[in-house]
């Protein structure tokens, strides 16, 4: 036994089997193995932050600096000075934008009553084409649970655009699945009276491209492009009317496998904040609305 | 060292995606550390910073735990073994290493998400061969090769150990690699 012990072998297929338990359990819906991560996020995500906001400094450091050289060869002293006007004024831009962004989000609150709104940033984006989920700063101590009753909530940007939905939480974090990824579904509506009911799912052949497939279309309903597709609400976990994109292309080539192509209304790539709904009627703790700015 | 240059690379990767990306592939600091590292410093350093960086991978950016956990596991054991005795471990060589390596990951990745969904859905389109070729394998190797010149430098002269210090001399790692046969 100690002989099997010592073979690197022996404890390479062990860590193996063990792996693969985990994958199993973490598929299971209220597997314990989520809570492996929560200390782990305690960790990493002040690293996180703490590179985040370095990398930003880093950045507008050299924005100005490049500015400042390029006006120098002009006119030194003057040139000089607006150069260190143009920087406070950059960052009273990116503060505006941001000051925008949240200001545009009373507007969700007074379009979904029923709903809770929780602003929150950004914490890391995709790793790879296939490692795709993004993290927000908001977890489970802000009152995003998932649960049996619950098990996810719409996302949303400030122009109230479907970003995705929450996959998992964490203690101070969340995962979203975004609209792009091919584990992602939506039902959703033509933006018109009595508009047919189609299904939007992110897929990998579309993904590069920014697009996602709009497939199970009525067989009596032919899709234009141009047309403006909102959630319908069906199954309850997005709520009724957010705006999901426009129709891109059709391909009637098929009767028995009509599709087309959607490109969503948000651009993950450029997102900062996000917005998540969460029913009034959950009984989770007391909620505040903290939007949390990007560190 | 190798926590700070884990939690580092981790959250770098991740939090600047689009500034670290050429034709659309992020540059992936994660593989690339645990491959250069395993090629540098031996198998159990590969396998523990392959299972540390993939918990990582999968915390940050998947949806589920654990396949992270298994692929850089298994790349960080395979980049010890492959070549390593006949190049000797040099640093310089270990670009083929990350060449080869990024290949298989993204030629079996994109295999799996070809073949699986086909076994269940049927009917089912993919990218084509060219696409996958000239937009995902090619641009991910270069942006990769780019970050492994600071990276094997980072290594070899910040690395964990003292340049020289884990260089295993052939008699030795021949002897070390007996140890994985099952005998």
């Amino acid at each position: 036994m100690r002989k099997l012990l010592a073979n690197k072998v022996f404890i390479l297929i062990l860590v193996t089997l063990l792996i693969v338990a985990v994958i199993i359990f973490d598929k299971i819906p209220g597997s314990p193995v989520e809570n492996i991560t929560t200390p782990v996020s305690v960790i990493i995500d002040p690293v996180q932050k703490l590179v985040q906001g370095t990398g930003s400094k880093i950045s507008d450091f050299f924005t100005a600096v490049s500015d400042g050289i390029s006006i120098r060869q002009e006119n030194a002293d003057l040139k000089k000075q607006i150069a260190e006007l143009e920087y406070e004024v950059q960052q009273g831009k990116e503060a505006a934008i941001r000051w925008q962004e949240l200001k545009d989000a009373f507007f969700i609150k007074d379009s979904f009553e029923n709903y809770d709104i929780h602003g929150s940033s950004i914490l890391t984006r995709e790793a790879d084409e296939w490692f795709s989920v993004i993290r927000i700063d908001v977890g489970s101590s802000n009152g995003i649970q998932i649960s049996d009753i619950n098990p996810s909530y719409a996302v949303v940007d400030a122009q109230m655009n479907l970003v995705g939905r929450i996959q998992s939480t964490d203690v101070s974090s969340s995962k979203v699945l975004p609209v792009l990824h091919e584990g992602f579904t939506v039902s959703a509506k033509v933006n018109t009276v009595n508009g047919a009911i189609v299904t939007v799912h992110g897929e990998v052949e579309l993904k590069e491209n920014g697009l996602c497939k709009v497939d199970q279309i009525p067989d009596q309903v032919s899709l234009q492009v141009g047309d403006v597709l909102v959630t319908s609400g069906a199954g309850g976990l997005y709520p009724a009317g957010i705006p999901v994109g426009v129709i891109m292309s059709v391909d009637n080539s098929s009767l028995l496998n009509r599709y087309a192509t959607l490109k969503p209304y948000v651009d993950i790539s450029s997102l900062k904040d996000v917005f998540i709904m969460v029913p009034k009627n959950q009984t989770a703790a007391a909620v505040t609305l903290t939007p949390t700015p990007a560190s | 060292m190798y926590i700070i240059y884990v939690l580092f690379f981790s959250t770098l990767q991740v939090t600047f995606p689009q500034v670290l990306s050429f034709r659309g592939q992020t540059a992936d600091f994660m593989m690339v550390f645990v491959i250069l590292t395993g090629y540098l410093f031996g198998t159990i350093d590969g396998a523990v910073i392959g299972f540390a960086m993939g918990f990582l991978r999968d915390m940050l950016a998947s949806t589920t735990l654990g396949i992270g956990m298994l692929i850089l596991l298994y790349i960080g054991i395979i980049s010890s073994l492959l070549f390593s005795k006949k190049f000797h471990s040099r640093a310089t060589l270990g670009f083929v290493q990350v060449i080869l390596i990024t290949f298989v990951y993204k030629s079996l990745g994109h295999l799996l998400y070809y073949f699986v969904p086909l076994l269940t859905a049927g009917d089912y389109m993919y990218l084509s061969v060219s696409t996958i070729i000239i937009d995902s394998i090619l641009p991910q190797i270069a942006i990769n090769l780019a970050i492994s010149f600071p990276l094997i430098l980072l290594l070899s002269y910040l690395g964990p150990y003292r340049r020289g210090e884990k260089r295993i001399a052939d008699e030795d790692r021949l002897a070390s690699e007996e140890v994985w046969q099952i005998k």
